[in-house]
C-alpha cells in the first residue's frame, strides 16, 4: 500500500478494481476528458477518505490506491496511474478469491497501456528518444530521464477562502452560461460544477461522521471539537469560510481531493480571519496553533517525503499586518509538531518583524530544520530576471518540492526532468562512450586524451550538456501538450489565475504562464572533477589524461597514487577560487542554456535548479569513479553544498564558498548549513550574528540543521562525510570527527532533545 | 621558529579553528602555534608541546591500503591481519620522525602533518577569507593561541606589526620574557591571560614551572593599560582549591583593571585527542567537569570576593 499514514490502511485492492472499473465506464460513456474526470473523482471519493483520527481538528484523510488518478507521483501518481510493482506483489503474496484475482489481473494488464506515465513515454517526440532513452533513473545509468508528473500546483487558496464553494460555484457556473453563448466549453464548466459538488459532498460526509463521533465521545471537551469540526464543515459547504477552523478545513478538504501537496501562503489566506476570530472572541492564540498543528499533522500524514509546503512571510501579502501574526501561530505549530512534513518555509526581507525572525530562530535552534529560510532581497530581483516578470510578480514567488521555484497560482513550473552532470562529464572524457553499460550515447566527441586545453575539453563537455539540455526543454514542452489534451486537472484549473477566462484546463492554454524547471544533480562533483582535469592534467601536467583516465576505469584499485593527486586537486567548499570560479562559470553555462531553451521549445521559461533530496545519492549509485577522486557509485555532493568530506577549511570558508553563484538565472539552489545545538544554546547572539550576515552578503537560501543525536550517530559511523561538524567540547569547539570514539560517543550521551 | 630573510619570521601553526566563538569577543579565528614552555597536566592540546610538526593518525579514515607503509622510510607503519579478518594499522611512534612522506602518500586523509610553517604575509592571507565574519555583532578577530604563542614570539611581534586594524587577542600563559610583553603590550587589544594554580609550588608541580614571572607579568601589562581578561582553567579535585579560588579572587581585587576572570571548566578532549598524536598517557585522564561544577565555583569565587566572574 502507499505510505499514507491512516491509522488502518486498505488491507486489499478492492478500490483499485472499482475505480478501475468506473474509470472503463466513464470512457464508454464519455468523450471530454473532464467528464471522464470528474467520474474518476466520484469513483475516488469518499472511497479513498479515512476515518477522522482522535487528534484531529480538522477532518480529512485519505489514502490513494494503487491505481487512480493524481498530478504528481509523491501522491500515488501522475494521471491515470498504476503502481505495477505493488500490484504485483498483492498478486504474488497475497490470498484472494478466484476472482478477486482475475481482476487484479485485468487492472494490471488493461493500464499497462493506459496509465499516464505509459502514454507520455510512448509518444514522446521521435528527436529525443536517443538522448532521453527511459525514466528508470533509479536502476539505470542515466545523462538525463524525464520525471513524468506536473508537480508544484500552487492554486489560489486566497480566492477559495475568499469567495467559498458557493463562490466559485457562482463564478464557475457564469462561465458556462457565457461559454454557452459563445460556442465555449460547456462541457468543462459543467464538470467542474460536478467537480464542486463532490467537494461539498465529501465535506458533508465528513459533517456526518464527526456528528456520530461526537455524540459516542467520551471527553467532553473531545465532544466540543467534534462538534465544532461538524460545524464548520456545515458551514463551509453553503458560504464561504467565517473562521479560521472555517478556511483551513476548506483548504484541506480541496488540497486532499486534487491531491495537492503544497499548501500556500497560510499566513495571507488564514491571517484575516485569525485576526477576526481572536477579536470576537471565538478563538485564542493556542486555540489557533492547536488548529494549524492539526492541519501540519494532516500534512505529514501525506507521507510525501518531499513538497508538502507551507510558505509564510515575505513581500507581495495584501495583508502583511494579520499575516505577520498568523506567521507566529504558525511558526510555533511547526515548533510544535516535530514531523518530516510540512516543509514549512519562511520568506524574510529587511522588514520582517523581528518577533516573527525570532521565532523562527528559536524553532530552527530546537532542532526543527524548519522553516526553511528564502531571502526575498535576494530572490525577488532574482526572480525578476530570472522569470521575466515585474516585481509585483515576482514578489508571488513561492519555493515548491524541493527548492523550485514558481510565481503563485500564476505559472506552473514542474521539474520533470533531471540532468546528471556528474555522469555526462563521466560521458565527455570518453567522448561519449559508456562504460557501464560498454555503449556510444550522446554526441560523439574529442575524448579527453585526445584534447590539447582545458578549454579544448571544456568545449567538448559543453555539447554533451547542450545535447541533454535541449532534450530535456523539448520535453517539457511536449509533456505540457500531451498532459494538456488529456488531464483537465479541473480542481487545479479552477484555482490558476486566467483558466476560467480562457474557459481552458490549466496545460490546455488555460495557464497564463507555463515554464518549467530542470533538476541538476552533480555539479558540485562535475566543477571537483574539472579542477582536477585542469590542474593535474593541464596546469601542473603531475598526471597524464590516460592515467587519469586508466586510474577512473580500475575504480583506483592499485592507484592510491593518482588517487592521492585527484583528492588534493581543489575542491568547491573550501573558499578556493581556483575551484569555486570553475563551480560558479559551470552553474551559470548551464543555467543560461537552460533558460535560452524556453523561446527555442515555446515555453514561457525554462530554468535550472539545484535542489535537496535523495538523488545525489540515487544518481550517484550509476556513476563510475570521477576525477575528483569520487569511487564509484558513491554519492555525489547534495545541492549547492560541498562534497562529503571535502571542505576542510570550516564552516566559515564553506560559507564563502557557497556565497559566491548568482541568482538570477536559475528558479532554485539550495544550501545546507549544520550546526550542534550547543553553538546556539551558548553563543545564540553570535550564531544570529552569522546567519544575518550569511543572508547580508546574498545567500538566497539556507536550510540549517541544528545538529542532535542522529547526526551525532551517523558522524560517528561515517565520518568522512561529516568532517565540517563542529561541536561544543567543554570550553571550546572541535571538529566531531577529530574526537576520540569515547569523547564523541560522550557528546552524544549528552546532548538530549 | 625560523628566520628567513624575505619573509620574516615564520612559525609552526598547528590549527587554524574559524569561527571560533569562545575566545574573545565576537565572531573569531584562532591560530594555534605550537610550542610551549609549560607541560599543564590537564592540557587538552598536548600535540602543541613540541614546536616541531608531528604526525596525526585518524584511525576512522584508513582503508588499510598500505600506501603509508610503502614510502615510510623508518618503518614506522604495519598492517597486520588480525584472527577476525579484519586488518590493523599499527604505527610505532618511536621510529616515526614526522618526515611527512606517508601524510603526502595517504589518499584517505587518515594521515595528517600536525603543524605547518607560516610567514606572517600567508598567515594574513589565509585570515582574510575570515574578515566578513569579524563585523558581525560587537566584532571579532583573530585569536593567537598555543602552545603559548609567545614562544614564537618574533612571528607574534611581527604578526601584530603588520595587522592594520585586526582585533588580536592574545592567549598565553604569561610565561615569556617581561621584555616581550611590553614590547607587544600596545599592540595586543585584549590579552587573555590565563591564571591556572597558587601558590608557585602548586604551579610547578602542575605545569612544569612556578607562577611567579605570570604573576610579574600580568602586573605589568595591568600597569601599562593593557587589556586584559583572566582565564581559570579549573580541574575538579586538581586545581580548584581553596588557597587557589581566593588568590584568584585577592587577584581581581588588586587588579581592578582586569576586565574579568572566565572559569574554562576542565574536558576530556586532551586524553581523547592523545592516541591521535601518539601520545598516551601524558596527560591526566579525568572525567569531564560534571554539571553544577561550574556553578558551585562561581559561587565559591564571589564568597572569596571576586568580582566579575563568568563562565
Amino acid at each position: 500500500m502507499n505510505n499514507f499514514k491512516v491509522k488502518n490502511p486498505r488491507t486489499d485492492l478492492r478500490f483499485e478494481i472499482a475505480f478501475t472499473k468506473a474509470y472503463r465506464e466513464a470512457v464508454d460513456s464519455y468523450t471530454h476528458p473532464a467528464r471522464i474526470e470528474a467520474a474518476c473523482l466520484r469513483a475516488q471519493f469518499p472511497a479513498i477518505l479515512h476515518p477522522i483520527q482522535d487528534e484531529d481538528l480538522i477532518a480529512g484523510r485519505f489514502q490513494m490506491g494503487l491505481v487512480g488518478l493524481g498530478i504528481q507521483h509523491q501522491t500515488g501518481g501522475f494521471g491515470f496511474y498504476i503502481n505495477e510493482e505493488k500490484v504485483t506483489a498483492e498478486l504474488e503474496f497475497k490470498a484472494g478469491s478466484a476472482q478477486y484475482r482475475e481482476d487484479l489481473h485485468d487492472l494490471l494488464t488493461y493500464w499497462k497501456g493506459r496509465n499516464t506515465n505509459a502514454v507520455v513515454l510512448r509518444n514522446r517526440p521521435e528527436a529525443i528518444r536517443e538522448a532521453l532513452p527511459s525514466d528508470l533513473w533509479r536502476t539505470m545509468p542515466l545523462p538525463a530521464s524525464p520525471i513524468l508528473r506536473m508537480a508544484g500546483a500552487y492554486i489560489d487558496f486566497d480566492k477559495l477562502v475568499k469567495i467559498g464553494l458557493p463562490g466559485l460555484a457562482a463564478e464557475v457556473d457564469g462561465y458556462r452560461k457565457k461559454a454557452a453563448e459563445n460556442g465555449g466549453d460547456v462541457e468543462l464548466f459543467e464538470a467542474m460544477l460536478d467537480v464542486i459538488a463532490l467537494i461539498g459532498e465529501v465535506c458533508l460526509h465528513y459533517e456526518k461522521q464527526a456528528r456520530l463521533l461526537a455524540m459516542e465521545a467520551k471527553d467532553e471537551g473531545r465532544r466540543e471539537e467534534l462538534e465544532r469540526m461538524a460545524q464548520s464543515l456545515a458551514a463551509i459547504q453553503a458560504a464561504p469560510p467565517k473562521s479560521l477552523l472555517e478556511a483551513l478545513q476548506l483548504v484541506w478538504i480541496y488540497g486532499v481531493m486534487a491531491p495537492l501537496i503544497e499548501f500556500g501562503r497560510l499566513d495571507v489566506y488564514a491571517g484575516d480571519l485569525y485576526v477576526r476570530d481572536l477579536a470576537s472572541g471565538i478563538i485564542t492564540e493556542e486555540g489557533a496553533v492547536a488548529l494549524v498543528e492539526s492541519l501540519f499533522r494532516l500534512i505529514d500524514h501525506l507521507d510525501c517525503e518531499t513538497d508538502g509546503r507551507v510558505i509564510v512571510g515575505g513581500y507581495g501579502r495584501r495583508n502583511p499586518e494579520n499575516a505577520d501574526r498568523m506567521c507566529l501561530v504558525a511558526i510555533e505549530a511547526c515548533r510544535r509538531v516535530k514531523e518530516v512534513l510540512p516543509q514549512f518555509t519562511l520568506r524574510f526581507n529587511d522588514s520582517t518583524p523581528k518577533p516573527v525572525w525570532d521565532a523562527a530562530m528559536r524553532c530552527i535552534e530546537e532542532g526543527r530544520t524548519y522553516p526553511l529560510l528564502y531571502n526575498d532581497e535576494v530572490l525577488v530581483p532574482g526572480v525578476m530576471k530570472a522569470f521575466g516578470v515585474d516585481r509585483a510578480r515576482a514578489e508571488t514567488y513561492m519555493p515548491l518540492g524541493c527548492g523550485e521555484i514558481e510565481l503563485d497560482h500564476y505559472s506552473f513550473g514542474t521539474p520533470s526532468g533531471s540532468l546528471n552532470t556528474l555522469k555526462i562529464l563521466e560521458l565527455a572524457i570518453r567522448g561519449g562512450y559508456e562504460p557501464m553499460t560498454g555503449q556510444q550515447v550522446g554526441p560523439a566527441t574529442k575524448p579527453l586524451v585526445a584534447c590539447a586545453s582545458y578549454g579544448e575539453f571544456l568545449t567538448e563537455y559543453r555539447k554533451h550538456l547542450d545535447y541533454y539540455v535541449h532534450a530535456q526543454a523539448i520535453f517539457e514542452k511536449y509533456e505540457y501538450e500531451i498532459t494538456g489534451r488529456m488531464h483537465p486537472f479541473m480542481m487545479v484549473t479552477m484555482l490558476y489565475d486566467g483558466c476560467l477566462e480562457r474557459g481552458k484546463a490549466v496545460f490546455n492554454g488555460g495557464c497564463a504562464f507555463l515554464g518549467g524547471t530542470l533538476e541538476m544533480y552533480g555539479n558540485v562533483n562535475a566543477a571537483n572533477s574539472l579542477s582536477a582535469i585542469k590542474r593535474l592534467v593541464f596546469d601542473e601536467k603531475t598526471m597524464s589524461a590516460e592515467k587519469m583516465v586508466e586510474a577512473m576505469d580500475r575504480n583506483f584499485v592499485g592507484r592510491h597514487a593518482e588517487l592521492k593527486l585527484m583528492r588534493n586537486a581543489p575542491k568547491y567548499g573550501n573558499d578556493d577560487d581556483y575551484v569555486d570560479s570553475i563551480f560558479v562559470s559551470l552553474h551559470d553555462y548551464l543555467n543560461d542554456s537552460i533558460k535560452e531553451q524556453a523561446p527555442k521549445v515555446g515555453l514561457d521559461s525554462y530554468l535550472g535548479v539545484t535542489i535537496n533530496n535523495a538523488q545525489n545519492t540515487t544518481l550517484g549509485r550509476w556513476v563510475g569513479a570521477t576525477p575528483d577522486g569520487r569511487k564509484a557509485g558513491t554519492p555525489m555532493a547534495n545541492a549547492n553544498n560541498p562534497a562529503p568530506g571535502t571542505d576542510k577549511n570550516g564552516v566559515t570558508a564553506m560559507l564563502n564558498s557557497i556565497l559566491k553563484p548568482r541568482h538570477d538565472n536559475h528558479a532554485g539552489m539550495v544550501s545546507n548549513i549544520r550546526f550542534t545545538r550547543e553553538l546556539f544554546t551558548e553563543s545564540r547572539g553570535k550564531m544570529h550574528g552569522l546567519i544575518k550576515n550569511y543572508f547580508d552578503r546574498g545567500a538566497a537560501h539556507a536550510m540549517i540543521s541544528v545538529v542532535g543525536k542522529d547526526d551525532l550517530r551517523n558522524a560517528m559511523q561515517r565520518p568522512a562525510e561529516y568532517r565540517d561538524l563542529i561541536v561544543r567540547v567543554g570550553g571550546f569547539s572541535a571538529r566531531f570527527v577529530d574526537l576520540k570514539k569515547d569523547v564523541q560517543q560522550e557528546i552524544y550521551d549528552r546532548v538530549t532533545y | 621558529m625560523t628566520a628567513s630573510p624575505t619573509e620574516g619570521p615564520k612559525a609552526i601553526v598547528y590549527d587554524i579553528q574559524r569561527l571560533s566563538l569562545n575566545d574573545g569577543p565576537g565572531i573569531r579565528t584562532t591560530v594555534f602555534l605550537k610550542g610551549c614552555p609549560l607541560c599543564c597536566s590537564w592540557c587538552h592540546n598536548p600535540e602543541s608541546w613540541e614546536q616541531e610538526p608531528r604526525l596525526a593518525y585518524t584511525d576512522a579514515l584508513c582503508r588499510f591500503c598500505g600506501e603509508c607503509a610503502r614510502v615510510c622510510p623508518t618503518g614506522a607503519h604495519s598492517f597486520e591481519a588480525e584472527v577476525d579478518g579484519k586488518t590493523a594499522h599499527r604505527l610505532d611512534w618511536s621510529k616515526c620522525t614526522a618526515c611527512g612522506n606517508c601524510v603526502e602518500a595517504c589518499p584517505y586523509d587518515a594521515l595528517e602533518l600536525c603543524g605547518r610553517e607560516y610567514s606572517v604575509r600567508e598567515l594574513l592571507n589565509v585570515l582574510s577569507h575570515d574578515r566578513p565574519y569579524y563585523r558581525i555583532g560587537e566584532g571579532g578577530g583573530v585569536t593567537l593561541s598555543g602552545g603559548e604563542p609567545m614562544a614564537s614570539f618574533g612571528f607574534v611581534e611581527a604578526f601584530l606589526e603588520r595587522k592594520g586594524k585586526l582585533h588580536v587577542c592574545l592567549e598565553t600563559s604569561g610565561y615569556a620574557p617581561a621584555e616581550q610583553f611590553k614590547r607587544i603590550a600596545a599592540m595586543v587589544d585584549l590579552f587573555l591571560y590565563d591564571w591556572k594554580a597558587a601558590p608557585t609550588e602548586k604551579h610547578r608541580q602542575l605545569c612544569g614551572v612556578g607562577n611567579e614571572l605570570i604573576g610579574a607579568n600580568l602586573r605589568l601589562l595591568c600597569g601599562m593599560g593593557a587589556n586584559v581578561l583572566l582565564r581559570l582553567p579549573l580541574v575538579h579535585g586538581v586545581n580548584d582549591d581553596e588557597e587557589h579560588l581566593k588568590a584568584v579572587a585577592a587577584l581581581l581585587r588588586e587588579l581592578p583593571q582586569i576586565k574579568g576572570a572566565q572559569i574554562m571548566p576542565y574536558h576530556a578532549l586532551g586524553s581523547a585527542k592523545e592516541s591521535r598524536f601518539g601520545l598516551a598517557g601524558q596527560t591526566m585522564a579525568l572525567a569531564n567537569t560534571g554539571d553544577g561544577q561550574t556553578d558551585l565555583w562561581l559561587k565559591e569565587l564571589k564568597s572569596f570576593g571576586a568580582i566579575n566572574v563568568f563562565v
